[in-house]
């Protein structure tokens, strides 16, 4: 990186926050991948490898630039069940969603082509991974969202919008997490 | 407990107003990000209506990713029309206007100079090889917007990265 994210509070916000979500995210796809088998199980192992890697590259950057990287919660907590196959991969779902949403926010604040560089894609990932988790709980629906991330950006697209599905507002996956 | 929003994830982004942009969307720059965009857009969406007129078959395996492109090319038009309000792009907005077959307005530069989209390329003889060349545009498309996104001096960088993101989704769905 040839920018150190030290040099802007703006930057270290936006790597924080991404790094807060990796960790979410290796957290509840561990969760998720224990209600899997198959393609699904494969699936979850490939997003905990991945979001992994992920976190590992944001506490790197934090680190060069001398800011030291937020930690995974001690503990955290389901709100809902995610005892059977499907509710794991809509938790999984829930997931990349939330992820993409942070990546799109993060890069509304990074400046340095360097830092943007690592966030771009990681919002095309978790795009992906939304649309083969899609793919596992309804291979006959829309596989894809026009707007992957959209919820995230700065300003709302104009109407009359697709609005990304999001996280539900309440349900059996929305998940929580104990401090 | 804390709800996962606390970590960052599913956060509405709107708490501290911390969220402008390092320069104004509203810039020569900013419309030349966009406007590359849609040329890109317009692009797609020939090679698919293409696909679907040689191969009647795969009209309903394509409709989620040509409405997706449908969608992108309208937010991006609005965008425009917004910007350059002078520009060509509110014609094409219009319900009775030549449709984005025959919009010239799609490869407008930042000057309003406009350029014809690309040729959806050569007929594919086969479904498969179809599929094939629609994966290979999203992918060249993802590849576009994805540097794009990382160079974008407009204040365009999210909104390039979401469609980056959406082109990609596109290619791994059609190579599934």
């Amino acid at each position: 990186v040839s920018r150190s994210p030290g040099a802007g509070g703006r930057e270290v916000e936006a790597l924080q926050g991404l790094l807060a979500a990796e960790h979410a995210a290796v957290w509840g796809w561990e969760v998720a991948g224990a209600e899997l088998d198959g393609a699904g199980r494969t699936l979850a192992r490939e997003a905990v490898a991945a979001h992994r890697a992920r976190r590992d590259r944001l506490q790197a950057l934090l680190r060069e630039g001398g800011t030291e990287p937020v930690a995974a919660s001690a503990a955290y907590e389901l709100t809902g069940q995610t005892d059977d196959p499907a509710a794991a991969l809509r938790l999984g779902l829930f997931l990349e969603e939330g992820t993409a949403d942070a990546q799109a926010r993060a890069l509304a604040l990074l400046e340095a082509p360097a830092l943007r560089a690592a966030v771009v894609p990681a919002l095309v990932g978790a795009a992906v991974r939304a649309a083969r988790v899609r793919a596992l709980l309804d291979p006959d629906g829309p596989l894809t969202v026009p707007f992957p991330g959209a919820a995230g950006l700065p300003q709302p697209l104009p109407g009359p919008a697709t609005p990304s599905p999001g996280p539900p507002a309440a349900g059996p996956q929305g998940p929580s997490r104990s401090r | 407990v804390v709800a996962l929003g606390g970590c960052g994830l599913f956060d509405d982004g709107g708490g501290d107003g911390e969220t402008t942009r390092s320069s104004d969307p509203a810039s020569a720059a900013g419309t030349a990000d966009l406007a590359a965009a849609l040329q890109a857009e317009e692009a797609l969406l020939s090679a698919y209506r293409t696909a679907v007129e040689q191969h009647p078959g795969l009209r309903s395996r394509l409709q989620a990713a040509r409405a997706d492109h449908e969608e992108h090319r309208r937010v991006l038009l609005t965008l425009l029309a917004d910007l350059d309000p002078s520009g060509p792009w509110s014609a094409t907005l219009d319900p009775a206007a030549p449709t984005a077959r025959s919009a010239p307005a799609a490869g407008a530069s930042a000057t309003g100079s406009p350029s014809p989209a690309p040729a959806a390329g050569p007929a594919a003889s086969d479904p498969e090889q179809a599929l094939a060349a629609l994966r290979d545009l999203e992918r060249e498309a993802a590849s576009e917007r994805t540097e794009q996104a990382v160079r974008a001096d407009s204040g365009w960088a999210p909104l390039l990265g979401v469609l980056a993101a959406s082109e990609a989704s596109h290619a791994a769905v059609l190579a599934a």
